[in-house]
């Protein structure tokens, strides 16, 4: 019989749920044939089929008279037949598509015929693709992972050039703190005498004692708040120092947070000051820019090293005493937010242009450069920011770097 | 919609709104529940005008679920099963077994309206239909169901209607396509259908 020959298991049901029809292959895989199952109830021959399940389907095929299906995605299987891999295994048993075919007669459908289709070589090739989409993914995970490490090594290794300029930034306030200490401990001395020697003085000498202790007081009354005044601001620059390391040190974790660009430039200016200070003047001109979603500890190493590009090249084309400038904006339209560093340095010659985002392209001496700077720059604004990294540059008059950041 | 003289179009009208109202019939006996249908609407769509089309009818711009499910025999074409991104999940009851898959779920529900309705559609122009499997598609939006370049087609006869089950937060529109040359086997039947009265 023809049935007999497919490659797929079909039988029939009829509205009691005897079976009808039981093809070949369904003999064959179930163990089971025609002769022992035909007339008989399907849950009474195979009391393992998932009864709910399937009484539904059925039902729904008898009252609508349309199809029903199953597909080995949601139910492996219907039937628990063997598989068609002896040798290569794989797999725990066939995988199934059903079908559910109403058979209609004058009054209405009056049997089930189910279609079973061997999906296994579908699903172990879904399998596969899936396995395969999971690598992919570890991957890219992993090679995330790599590329974040990186660029914190960058960070980590621009700001340990900086940190002997940083140093010095923080020695210099601290030397002249401590010396106003110093004055004001000794200025303390001095008053504390002044008031023993009123206390002791006697009656007929406390004419002379006043006037001289007058003029030190004098002395003193303008001296001491002045020295106040330096310690103060040489702990407030302290602590701008401090603050200043600690937000740019921050690590980049989770996804973004509105952050202020702002601040976030005027933070790197006072980490790389040490670069900039002894050969180039700042132009600062923030607008009013809007918080934006972004991961600013990753922009900070963005700005840090445009600034410190511009900085080397405005001290290659002003050599000291000379000074240069390094104009540093911020503005936004109504789709982005802009930040612009631009230099009257050297400018960057025509013919290594189209390589400054090269990573190892660098330009710098052994030891002051290691060509990943731009690199990593542009990677943090296309690929984490979704923004863009440009520049405009002429020989002998400077460049400007052009970071757009979408809002 | 214009597809020839008003007689024609009346008739098409009724027997689509006959073959829903025995549909709804056959669904609330299958759910032992009362189901709404809304009075179905016909339209004939032009490829680059589909996406509109569909969000108008189903007059959402949020995210949406959707099953397909195609249908052939002398005409052919596919159905889209739309829900809002709860999908199916209420009706988890409704349906005889336990244990049953959000994504198992959404099929069985399409495809018992799929067959419902447009089973009892065919059925009133003679026509015997047979079915694919129903597949989901990848969640999006109305306009982003249909990938109008992609569309093998220039003008489609669309119906559309919209199920309720009273007393639960579930709504689907089905949409059914019968584009370009099943318009011309759909209207023959329906001249045939009109010749016979």
């Amino acid at each position: 019989m023809t049935l007999d020959r497919l490659n797929a298991g079909v039988f029939s049901v009829d509205r009691q749920l005897k079976i009808v029809h039981w093809n070949l292959f369904m003999a064959t895989n179930s163990g089971r044939p025609a002769d022992q199952v035909l007339g008989r109830e399907l849950f009474a021959c195979f009391p393992e089929l998932p009864e709910p399940w399937l009484r539904w389907k059925l039902r729904s095929v008898f009252l609508l008279g349309t199809f029903a299906f199953s597909s080995w995605k949601q139910r492996p299987y219907l039937f628990k037949f063997p598989h068609n891999r002896p040798l290569t295994g794989g797999i725990d048993f066939m995988h199934q598509d059903i079908a559910f075919l109403p058979v209609t007669a004058e009054d209405g459908v009056d049997s089930v015929c189910v279609l079973v289709t061997d999906a296994t070589d579908a699903a172990l090739s879904q399998r596969a693709l899936h396995d395969a989409h999971r690598r992919l993914e570890r991957e890219m995970a992993e090679r995330q992972r790599v590329e974040d490490e990186l660029r914190l090594a960058h960070k980590l290794e621009a700001v340990g050039q900086l940190a002997a300029g940083i140093a010095h930034e923080i020695n210099t306030p601290i030397q002249y703190v401590a010396d106003s200490v110093s004055f004001l401990g000794e200025a303390f001395d001095d008053m504390r005498a002044i008031i023993e020697r009123h206390r002791e003085a006697p009656v007929n000498g406390a004419q002379r004692t006043a006037a001289a202790d007058s003029a030190e007081l004098s002395y003193l009354e303008h001296n001491v708040p002045a020295a106040v005044d330096r310690a103060l601001k040489g702990l407030e620059r302290v602590a701008t120092l401090v603050r200043a390391m600690k937000e740019f040190g921050q690590p980049s974790v989770g996804g973004k947070s509105f952050a202020d660009l702002n601040r976030a430039v005027t933070t790197t200016l006072t980490i790389a000051s040490s670069a900039y200070k002894d050969v180039a003047d700042i132009e600062l001109e923030l607008g009013d820019v809007l918080e934006v979603p972004c991961h600013v500890a990753e922009l900070n190493q963005v700005f840090l090293q445009l600034i410190v590009n511009a900085a080397d090249a405005v001290a290659e084309a002003h050599p000291a005493p000379a000074r240069g400038t390094i104009r540093i904006r911020t503005w936004c339209n109504a789709e982005a937010v802009f930040v612009s560093v631009a230099d009257n340095g050297t400018g960057i010659p025509e013919d290594i242009r189209s390589r400054v985002f090269d990573p190892f392209f660098t330009t710098k001496p052994v030891g002051r450069g290691t060509g990943q700077g731009l690199s990593i720059a542009r990677s943090i604004v296309v690929d984490r920011h979704a923004g863009t990294l440009s520049f405009d540059t002429t020989v002998g008059h400077g460049s400007t770097f052009l970071v757009r950041l979408p809002r | 919609m214009r597809i020839g003289e008003p007689e024609r179009c009346d008739a098409l009208a009724e027997l689509v709104n006959i073959g829903m109202g025995q549909a709804g019939d056959a669904l609330a006996r299958l759910f032992d529940t009362f189901i709404h249908l809304s009075i179905p609407r016909l339209e004939l769509v032009e490829r680059a005008q589909v996406s509109a089309a569909i969000a108008a009818l189903v007059d959402t711009t949020g995210p949406v679920v959707a099953v397909r499910q195609a249908f052939s025999s002398r005409i052919r074409g596919e159905a889209l099963a739309i829900y809002s991104t709860a999908g199916c999940d209420t009706l988890a009851d409704l349906v005889g077994y336990p244990d049953v898959s959000s994504d198992e779920l959404l099929l069985e529900i399409s495809n018992i309206l799929v067959g419902a309705c447009v089973g009892a559609l065919a059925s009133q122009f003679s026509l015997e239909l047979s079915f694919s499997p129903p597949s989901i598609m990848a969640d999006t939006t109305v306009v982003g169901l249909l990938d109008t370049p992609q569309l093998p087609w220039d003008r489609a006869l669309l119906a559309e209607v919209n199920f309720r089950i009273v007393g639960r937060a579930f709504s689907c529109h089905l949409l059914t396509f019968w584009p370009d040359e099943s318009i011309g086997v759909l209207l023959h039947a329906v001249d045939t259908f009109l010749a016979q009265l």
